[in-house]
């Protein structure tokens, strides 16, 4: 794992957001980790906009579509599996994240593709995503509005060169 | 010179023209609501709506293979029952079938596709697909046996809802132009979130606008987030309900009914100051003489209240729909689609999950 920042305001956090956007050529898959309000539509957000997908401005929450199509040269696939975990009963009957992600035809991979970026909101409720994806997981320290720590871990190959050039690419910015 | 809220006009029979336009049996099953609806332009001889608020209410929110499944169970009981309220044994003397094509949990919407697809191939009537904030749109404009139909006149429409937040220009049918929008969490999102972190049941907004009645509004002090750039239409709440987690991380849960009624009236509070203040900044700008705010959040007796207050304040008129068309229904989806067909659009159905109301193919030429 690989702490990006530590104690990021929001202009810090969408500046990191901003520039592994402009990295992805497409086929990434990133999984979204963190708590209630801990920036993880602000990241995407801002990931759209370093993509470059032709309306940044309309990336929202996906909590209640689930699943919002941003195109562009690269499409953004935003997904939000929120609704997912919230359902305990069919957390206990073993659905949860199997069942939902069939739904959205993550599995069957219809919504990936060569083109496409995937950007999933509450991934932990995935339960065997693709082997090679980057985690991204944002922590809000309690008690605390404007602070957040930023930590990836990447998992095959793919992943591993997006995360080493992301670091790159951090490290010369200024912004963190 | 706000008007008289929809709700409570008397019954005026003014709806009841002879010729009132198209008669549409229309479908929408977006989401968690399976309706149907026999509409006559946008007059409304039924409207039946089969609630899975219930079923999803145990899991704190919508369970979308549970919304599929009830769906299915629902769609042909549901326009059957629209069909007879409306006096209709069968699909004779209709122009049309009409149904939601999008956005929406796309399961849900197929069900509610397939099954207008079936009908129309079964009776040769064209089908038209409309988009579900459309429909919302014209929620405003139907009229009933208690309430009579209204032509649509330009407006700003502040389309409030679970998974929307937006400030659209409507000039006619047809034609919109979105001119604001959330950055992050739509507001009927932050109500059920904020419920959900204070233990309310889901539903979130009906919970939170009840218990906001009893509380003191500046109890708490909660962010008015992006209203401190006087150019900016965009709304955000993620900060709002970020506040909300840092309140009861630092001082614990609501001790008191009467703590929890602060809580949920300082919180509405926010939510409604900056609802009402772009809503009035964008009316300004664009010079319009109306502002319809529809959706399910629309239903929010505070937000009602402060819009009605600014309509009398700023000298415009304010229009919300009755209850029973805040909430998904099938009847404004008809209403859309009858003035589309009056519009001369073409029919035409593109099943979709995030298409803006202002994708070129919702507009009208």
């Amino acid at each position: 794992m690989a702490l990006l920042g530590h104690d990021l305001d929001e202009t810090a956090l969408t500046a990191a957001a901003r520039a592994l956007g402009s990295l992805l050529r497409g086929g990434e898959l990133l999984l979204l980790d963190g708590a209630m309000g801990a920036g993880k539509t602000t990241f995407t957000r801002a990931l759209a906009e370093g993509l470059g997908v032709d309306r940044p401005e309309r990336v929202t929450s996906p909590t209640f579509a689930l699943c919002l199509i941003h195109p562009g040269p690269r499409t953004l696939v935003h997904i939000d599996l929120y609704r997912r975990g919230e359902a305990d009963d069919v957390q206990q009957s073993g659905h949860t994240g199997g069942a939902g992600a069939a739904a959205l035809g993550l599995d069957s991979g219809e919504l990936a593709g060569p083109d496409k970026i995937l950007a999933v909101e509450w991934a932990e409720y995935w339960i065997s995503p693709p082997e090679d994806h980057l985690r991204i997981v944002i922590v809000r320290p309690p008690g605390v509005a404007a602070s957040r720590t930023l930590e990836a871990t990447a998992a095959g190959p793919g992943a591993a060169d997006l995360l080493d050039r992301w670091i790159a690419s951090i490290r010369r910015g200024t912004a963190i | 010179m706000s008007e008289v809220p929809l709700l409570l006009r008397e019954t005026s029979g003014e709806g009841r023209a002879t010729d009132r336009g198209p008669r549409i049996l229309a479908i929408e099953s977006s989401c968690d609501e399976t309706a149907a609806a026999v509409v006559e332009g946008g007059w409304v001889r039924s409207s039946v709506v089969a609630s899975q608020v219930s079923v999803h209410a145990a899991f704190g929110g919508i369970v979308p293979e549970l919304a599929s499944r009830h769906h299915l169970g629902a769609i042909v009981p549901v326009i059957e029952e629209a069909l007879a309220q409306a006096g209709c044994g069968a699909l004779s003397g209709f122009d049309a079938i009409a149904v939601t094509e999008g956005p929406g949990l796309v399961g849900a919407l197929l069900i509610g596709v397939q099954a207008a697809r079936g009908l129309a191939a079964a009776t040769g009537l064209p089908l038209f697909g409309v988009h579900h904030m459309e429909g919302h749109v014209f929620s405003a404009m139907l009229g009933d046996d208690a309430l009579a139909a209204r032509e649509l006149e330009p407006h700003l429409a502040l389309l409030v809802s679970g998974g929307h937040t937006e400030l659209c220009e409507v000039t006619r049918v047809g034609r919109y132009r979105l001119i604001g929008a959330t950055r992050d969490d739509a507001v009927g999102e932050a109500f059920d979130k904020v419920a959900k972190m204070i233990g309310l049941p889901y539903p979130g907004g009906p919970a939170i606008d009840a218990l906001a009645a009893e509380g003191d509004p500046r109890a708490l002090s909660f962010p008015r987030s992006m209203l401190g750039d006087p150019t900016s239409l965009e709304f955000s709440f993620s900060g709002l309900k970020t506040a909300v987690l840092v309140h009861l991380e630092t001082r614990g849960a609501p001790r008191s009914r009467q703590e929890l009624a602060d809580l949920c009236a300082s919180f509405q509070a926010a939510v409604v100051d900056v609802l009402v203040a772009k809503a009035r900044r964008a009316r300004a700008r664009l010079g319009l003489g109306r502002v319809h705010v529809v959706g399910g959040v629309s239903a929010n007796r505070g937000l009602r209240a402060a819009m009605a207050a600014a309509a009398e304040e700023d000298g415009f008129v304010f229009c919300a729909p009755p209850l029973r068309y805040c909430g998904d229904n099938a009847a404004m989806i008809g209403g859309a689609a009858a003035a589309r067909i009056v519009a001369g659009a073409a029919p035409s159905v593109f099943v979709h999950t995030s298409k803006a109301i202002d994708d070129p193919r919702v507009l009208l030429p």
